[in-house]
Formats: structure tokens, C-alpha cells, sequence
């Protein structure tokens, strides 16, 4: 195809009407919002110490929303396995990649338990810093990564990677049926949650578990993504 | 039991499938259906229930997430799970003919599907439904381009590129309902949507409609419908038709009833319906591909449903879910059976039903065209009569008259249909089915004469079941009610 191709009228007179429409929804935006301030959101934060999670935030995203974050993983899931479905290849040779050079060699296998250690910090701390499970998951994947550019065999170990998939996407049910079975909630939080102890490492019930549960399915999904976009870029 | 199961047990099964997988070939395909089946015996022992039931998860409503099972949405959640295990049951059979590759994959994505389409029925919160609005899509994409030939794919990617743009529209939608409302349940969005300016209650409503419209199929939007149908296996199109769109059907109306309990655009809707219906029977007449053309009258018959829940009225709602139940079942025996016509012969062309050796596949199948039909003595027939008769009786006969010259349309290329499989002409080679298929069609084809020689089995639920999704006060007074 060529891309320097003109600009058409079409592609103008299109562009234009796409604008319009835009400003249009933006001034009725603009001139009607109420921005209400006595949102949802505030009521949840004000309610969130009752957890005794420091991270006000990871309250609010794993356990009064928490059916959404379990929907979040889901797509995560699928996306991830409609990937490795669509990309996957049996016949392709395996393709000969350019030796990486010394310097990013060495500077990956340094890093990589460094990235690691920061990922899982991430994850385990996240009910009392900023961060948590999907920010540390991601943070693991790109570890991940820079491994998978740098040397050429290196191979990921699928089997520990599926292993802890399964086990966190079942440990996450699970832990909402218990709730349901306990306390009569999905999800409901039936570990000790005293408010006196927050901001020490063990508090929050069940939030920072389901956070680090959260933080091992993020991170093995992103990094069987990763991998297989890699793949197919070497293949082609 | 609580209604969460619906959705918590197919997500478990799914995140367990690599354990399963260990089980051996078969470990997957019996333990999914084992559950559905246990899905579709606990979504029946639901039907006794005297008053709607609220789920609350971590926190009561409005601050958090809970799920309403009434009397509608359990004959949604009733109708997607058994008619998931019928399909899981039919294609334990089909699969010693034809298998799909990765077959755990497969599984994992039916159940996702199921899960979504329970969750868009059964939750309250808007932004809940977005998620399970994307979880049902992107497991339809997959299943779309499933089998990686380049028409599979070609439909994958437009499926995914419309979904995206639908997806675009709902989230703006839910922004702004956010900031202006600070809610995200529905009951609360409902009660205060009233207060809003004009312009942004309807610029809210255009994107709601923009951001379902894709999904539910209606006129304008649905012009990817029949490259999906014919891009993705055939198996495949019976779940589409019979559960994903009935799915987004339902939570599209359950919220404009909600929003606009007085019925502001009525008329504009039911006249895009009628239209829907309309236009789709016109280009179904020219197509020679059997999966396009079930495709469009897919499309005819969600026009019309468009047009009947569009009406507020219990009567064509009552209608509308008789046409839900008659049409999921009939292109759910139609897709299933051309699945086998298609390994058998080759073929989906429309002249293959001329020469297809199988007495009583194609019995069967004529029980379903006719029931789309609206023929008397079975169940699309109620369906129809009841739309049509609440029509006149409102005084729309414009759109009564668009619906019945599209029934005329349908009748035109569905009696063709209906000539191929009776002719006595020459034919191919003999098309055997299992007893168990044998078996499972029997059973869905004897629902459609059930409930259509005998409707007052079924009558006093469907108007009870009707007068529960128009009445939005007492869902709101449910959900909000919990609170105090």
C-alpha cells in the first residue's frame, strides 16, 4: 500500500465531521455536568479504614469492587489464551536471532532478580503502599522480557508459570466462596482484619492475599503475551 | 443457594483447566458439562421463587456490587445455562466427527461465555456490566476466529475492531452517568437520572444506545453480523444466536426501563425495530449461503424483539420473551444441524438441502423454520400473535404493517427452504446422527410444539416474568431498600 498517498477529500471532509461531533459532545459535556461531589467513590474511601488496609485504594479495588477486579483477571485470561491461540504456530522453524551483544547480556542477568525482588515488594506491599498486584505482575513481566530480548536460549519455564497461573486463578475463587460460605458475601473478609493493626505487614484479612494472588496470575499471564509476540516476530 | 454460583463456578472451572487437562482427553469435556448441567438444575430450582432475590458482595448496594435474580432474569439465566449444556451435550457427540483443536481451550472459553452472560443479566452495577460486556466479547472474538483459516480471522478482527467502538461509546456512557450521578448502581442512577439537564440525559441515552446498539444488532450497526456468522464454525453461531445477543438484549432493556421508565423514545425504537426486521428479510432473500442467511433472519427476529421490548407494555413483553424462548431454541436446532449437514456434505450452499439424505434431521428442521415462522401449534406463533395483537391495540399499525410485510418476506424464503427439504428429487449419500443428537434435537423440537400447542403452561410466568422487568420501581426499592 502506499502510504504517502494524498490526502482525499474524503479522508478531509471525514476527519472534519468526526471533529464536529467530538466538540459537540464535549460542549454538551462541559455546559450540563454537575460534578456531583458526594460521589460513590468518596463513600468508599471513607469506609475503607473499617478494612484496616493502609492503602485506602487497594481496599477499594479489591474488595468493595473486588468482583470487578475477578472480572479483570478473566479478560486478562482470555486475552492472553486468545493469543496463544491465534499466534501459535507448530510449523514455524525456529527462526535464528541476532546474538545479543556482551553488554546487554550481562546487564539482564544482573537486573533480572533486582526487577524480581522489586516486582514481588510491589505486590506484597500493596495494601500499604502505593502499588499492588497488577502494577508488581507487570513489573515481573518486563523482567521477563529482558531476559527473552537478551539471550537467545532462554527458555521460560512454562510448566512453573502454568502451575502458579492455575493455582491463583482457583486460590481467588476459592477465597470468594469461603467468604460466601462464612460470612454469607462473595468475597466477604473472614480473616482477622483488626483496624488496630494497620500499617504492620500482616493486616487487611484477606486483601493483601488476594492482592499478591492478583499481583502471580498478572504476571504469568503478561509474561505468556509477551512471549508469544515475541515469537511470532522472529518467525515471520 | 446464592446466584453468584452462575458466575463464580464457570470462572473456577475455567482457571482449573490445566489441572483438568491431566485427566486425560475426555477429563475437560465431561467435567464442564457435568457442571453446566448442575448450573441448569440449580438456575430451575430457582423458579418457585416467590419474591426477586438480592446477592450483596462485600458491601450492600448502592455503595457495592449485588446481583437480582427475579422472575425475568431467572428465565434468562434458565435459558442460557440449559441451552449451554444441550450445546455441551450435543457436541460431546459431534466431536468424534469433527474436534476442534486445543478442545480445553474450547471449554474454557464456552464457560467464560456463559459466566458473562449470566453476569450482564443478573448484576445492578453498571460498570459490573461493562466488565462481563467485555468478557462476553472477547471470548467471542476468540470463538470467531477459533479455527485460523483466513475467513475465520477476517470475521475475528471485524468483530473485535465494532466490539472496541461499542466498548468506546459504553465507557463514555458510564463516565458520564459517574460524574454526574457519583453512582454506579443502577437503582440510584435510575432514581436520579430524571434530575439531569435535557441535553446530557440525552446525549447519556445516544451513547447507551450506540454502545449496546453493536452489540443487540439493530439496524444501522449490524452491518458485521453476517461476515461474523459466516466467517466463524458453524457449531459456534448457534451459541451467538441463542445466547450472546439474547444476553445483551435483556441488559439493554432492563436499563432503558430503568432510565426512561416513561417510555421517551418509544417511538423512534420501535420503529428502528420494525425497520431492522424489515431491511434484514430483504437482504435475506438473495443470500445462497445457508450461515449468511440464517444470519439475517437472526437479525429479522431481534428486530422484531427490538420492536416488542421496546413497546413498555407487559403484553408484548410477554411476547417478546416467548419469541426469545422460540427463536433461541429453533436456531439453536437449525445451527446444530447444519454443523452436521456441513461435515457431511461439504457444503452450506443453499442448494445442498435438496440433496441431503436425512428424513429426520430434516423433520426436525422444519419444526424449526416454521416456528420462526410464526406458524400456529408452535411456539414462535404465540410470540408474534402477542406483539402483534398488543401492537393494534396501541394503535401502531405502521409498524404492525412493516412487521407483517417482513413476516411475508420471511415466509417467502423460509417455505423455499422448507420445499428443498421435502422435494423428492435425487439424493446424496445418507447423513446418520448418534442417538444421543437424535435425542437432544427430539428434545428442543418438542419444546417448541409444547410450549405453541399448549402457551398456558407457560402463560401466567411469562406475564408475571414481564410485569417484573417493566416494573422499575420495585427493583428499585428492592436494591435500595437493602440499605436501610
Amino acid at each position: 500500500m502506499n502510504l504517502k498517498r494524498k490526502l482525499a477529500l474524503s479522508d478531509i471532509s471525514g476527519f472534519a465531521l468526526a471533529s464536529v461531533l467530538v466538540l459537540t459532545i464535549f460542549n454538551v459535556i462541559l455546559q450540563n455536568s454537575l460534578l456531583t461531589q458526594n460521589s460513590a467513590g468518596n463513600a468508599l474511601l471513607a469506609l475503607s479504614s473499617h478494612e484496616g488496609v493502609a492503602n485506602a485504594v487497594t481496599t477499594v479495588v479489591v474488595y468493595f469492587r473486588g468482583f470487578d477486579t475477578l472480572g479483570e483477571i478473566a479478560v486478562l485470561f482470555i486475552a492472553s489464551l486468545g493469543i496463544g491461540l491465534i499466534l501459535e504456530n507448530p510449523h514455524a522453524k525456529q527462526g535464528k536471532k541476532e546474538e545479543s551483544n556482551f553488554m546487554l547480556k550481562t546487564a539482564a542477568k544482573l537486573l533480572f532478580p533486582i526487577i524480581l525482588l522489586f516486582g514481588i515488594y510491589i505486590m506484597v506491599y500493596g495494601h500499604l503502599s502505593p502499588g499492588g498486584g497488577f502494577q508488581g505482575g507487570v513489573i515481573i513481566a518486563s523482567g521477563v522480557l529482558l531476559l527473552l530480548i537478551s539471550s537467545n536460549n532462554f527458555h521460560m519455564p512454562h510448566k512453573l508459570i502454568a502451575i502458579l497461573e492455575t493455582f491463583a486463578g482457583i486460590s481467588y475463587v476459592f477465597i470468594g466462596l469461603i467468604g460466601l460460605l462464612l460470612l454469607d458475601t462473595f468475597l466477604g473478609n473472614f480473616l482477622p482484619h483488626d483496624i488496630s493493626q494497620m500499617g504492620m505487614l500482616f493486616s487487611g484479612g484477606i486483601i493483601p492475599i488476594i492482592y499478591i494472588i492478583v499481583g502471580i496470575k498478572v504476571g504469568s499471564e503478561m509474561s505468556f503475551i509477551v512471549q508469544n509476540l515475541l515469537q511470532r516476530g522472529e518467525h515471520d | 443457594m446464592s446466584s453468584i454460583l452462575f458466575i463464580a463456578l464457570p470462572l473456577l472451572f475455567a482457571f482449573c483447566v490445566p489441572l483438568l487437562e491431566k485427566l486425560g482427553r475426555n477429563g475437560v469435556a465431561y467435567a464442564s458439562t457435568l457442571m453446566q448441567i448442575f448450573l441448569a438444575a440449580l438456575a430451575f430450582s430457582f423458579f418457585g421463587l416467590e419474591h426477586p432475590q438480592l446477592e450483596i458482595i462485600a458491601i450492600a448496594p448502592p455503595l457495592g456490587i449485588s446481583f437480582v435474580l427475579d422472575q425475568a432474569s431467572v428465565f434468562f439465566v434458565a435459558l442460557f445455562s440449559s441451552l449451554m449444556t444441550l450445546f455441551s451435550l450435543y457436541y460431546l457427540w459431534q466431536r468424534k466427527i469433527k474436534s476442534y483443536k486445543n478442545e480445553a481451550k474450547f471449554f474454557i472459553l464456552l464457560n467464560t461465555l456463559l459466566a458473562s452472560a449470566v453476569g450482564l443479566v443478573l448484576s445492578n452495577d453498571i460498570f459490573n456490566i461493562y466488565v462481563f460486556f467485555e468478557i462476553a466479547g472477547i471470548s467471542a472474538y476468540i470463538l470467531t476466529a477459533y479455527e485460523k483459516n483466513a475467513k475465520a480471522l477476517e470475521a475475528g478482527i471485524k468483530y473485535l475492531l465494532t466490539g472496541s467502538v461499542a466498548s468506546i461509546f459504553l465507557v463514555l456512557a458510564i463516565m458520564l452517568i459517574y460524574i454526574n450521578i457519583g453512582s454506579l448502581n443502577l437503582a440510584l442512577i435510575a432514581q436520579n437520572f430524571e434530575t439531569l439537564p435535557y441535553n446530557l440525559k440525552v446525549l447519556i441515552s445516544l451513547l447507551l444506545f450506540l454502545g449496546f446498539g453493536f452489540k443487540v444488532e439493530i439496524f444501522p450497526l449490524n452491518f458485521w453480523v453476517s461476515d461474523v456468522y459466516e466467517g466463524s464454525s458453524t457449531l459456534i453461531n448457534g451459541l451467538f444466536s441463542a445466547i450472546v445477543v439474547k444476553a445483551y438484549l435483556f441488559v439493554f432493556f432492563h436499563i432503558l426501563y430503568l432510565l426512561l421508565p416513561s417510555g421517551e423514545f418509544s417511538h423512534f425504537l420501535i420503529y428502528l425495530g420494525a425497520l431492522s426486521m424489515l431491511v434484514s428479510q430483504i437482504v435475506a432473500l438473495k443470500q445462497t449461503n445457508l450461515k449468511r442467511l440464517f444470519a439475517y433472519s437472526s437479525l429479522g427476529q431481534v428486530g422484531l424483539l427490538f420492536a416488542a421490548f421496546s413497546m413498555h407494555d407487559s403484553d408484548a413483553i410477554m411476547g417478546a420473551f416467548f419469541i426469545v424462548f422460540a427463536h433461541s431454541i429453533a436456531k439453536m436446532i437449525l445451527f446444530l444441524s447444519l454443523s452436521n449437514i456441513e461435515e457431511h456434505y461439504k457444503s452450506v450452499d443453499i442448494s445442498i438441502l435438496q440433496k441431503i439424505n436425512a428424513p429426520y434431521l430434516g423433520f426436525i428442521m422444519l419444526i424449526a423454520m416454521l416456528s420462526i415462522l410464526g406458524i400456529p401449534l408452535l411456539a414462535g406463533f404465540v410470540g408474534k400473535f402477542l406483539i402483534l395483537k398488543s401492537m393494534a391495540l396501541d394503535g401502531l399499525f405502521g409498524a404492525m404493517a412493516i412487521i407483517l410485510i417482513a413476516s411475508l418476506l420471511e415466509s417467502v424464503y423460509y417455505f423455499k427452504l422448507s420445499g428443498y427439504l421435502t422435494q423428492k428429487e435425487e439424493r446424496g449419500t445418507l447423513l446418520s446422527l448418534d442417538l444421543v443428537q437424535k435425542i437432544l434435537l427430539s428434545f428442543l423440537a418438542l419444546l417448541l410444539v409444547t410450549a405453541g400447542t399448549a402457551p398456558f403452561l407457560v402463560l401466567d410466568f411469562a406475564a408475571h416474568a414481564a410485569n417484573v422487568m417493566l416494573d422499575a420501581q420495585s427493583y428499585i426499592a428492592l436494591i435500595l431498600g437493602a440499605v436501610q
